[in-house]
């Protein structure tokens, strides 16, 4: 199938120059603090959401596990009667 | 990582002529070729912070193409190549026969475009069935499968060709 290709060889790209065009205006758009910082990174800033998610997890849970060591549900009460003479006597 | 000036001219210089020639065989028009490279080119710019390396330049350019080529037959359904393009004159190999063609123009604009899109990337740009999966972003077996039912309608279509087209074996 070589012929196929060969048959097409004087067809060219010619619109370099009109995409340089539009890299360069692209180029001298103002852009926002956080698009420049990609440009110098020229990577995108990803987040690693699992080990993100699991560091959350992790810290929910000592979180609860300390405030429920820590509680102590006994608590003090008192407690009202009527005596025979009728008085109140509180113990 | 390389100025993106510098890396776009190294594309444009290195991909340009060969996207724009698959282009026009896939949409039959030069004209129209040359604007979808350049909106390849441009969409490419836009979205390289997206371009994780897990491909080539090549494979993630051809992908862009492909995109652009179906939305341009979204809105334009029909297909006739341009008279002046593909006047092949050879031999084509297909796997159990061999058939002489004189001109696949009118066999190709009987395809449809996903047919002709895996016998476009397979015959003119020599392209690997892995590398074809990745452009069209289908499956390898998928691409077999296009391929073959692709090549048994091209052979149709050449075969019927009568006295432009005739069979070797």
């Amino acid at each position: 199938m070589k012929k196929w290709n060969e048959a097409m060889e004087d067809i060219r790209f010619d619109g370099k120059n009109q995409v340089m065009q539009f890299i360069d205006s692209e180029e001298n758009k103002r852009r926002s603090i956080f698009e420049k910082l990609l440009t110098i990174l020229d990577h995108e800033i990803e987040i690693p959401l699992p080990s993100v998610v699991a560091i959350g997890l992790v810290f929910l849970l000592v979180i609860s596990l300390q405030s429920f060591s820590n509680r102590d549900d006994s608590y003090e009460y008192t407690i009202t009667v009527v005596n025979q003479w009728g008085q109140y006597e509180t113990y | 990582m390389k100025d993106i000036k510098v890396l776009m001219n190294e594309l444009m210089n290195d991909h340009g002529d060969y996207l724009k020639r698959t282009a026009a065989v896939m949409v039959g028009d030069y004209q129209i070729a040359e604007d979808l490279v350049q909106e390849t080119f441009m969409s490419f710019y836009k979205n390289r912070l997206q371009f994780k390396h897990q491909s080539s330049y090549k494979t993630y350019l051809y992908r862009i193409l492909m995109n652009h080529i179906k939305m341009h037959f979204r809105k334009k359904r029909d297909y006739t190549m341009d008279p002046s393009m593909l006047l092949y004159h050879g031999i084509i190999e297909f796997e159990d026969r061999s058939i002489m063609a004189i001109d696949l123009r009118q066999a190709l604009e009987k395809l449809k475009p996903d047919y002709r899109n895996v016998i476009v990337l397979y015959f003119f740009n020599e392209m690997k069935i892995e590398e074809i999966a990745s452009v069209l972003d289908i499956t390898k077996s998928g691409v077999k499968m296009r391929l073959k039912r692709a090549k048994e309608m091209l052979y149709d279509h050449l075969n019927k060709g009568g006295k432009q087209n005739e069979k070797v074996e």
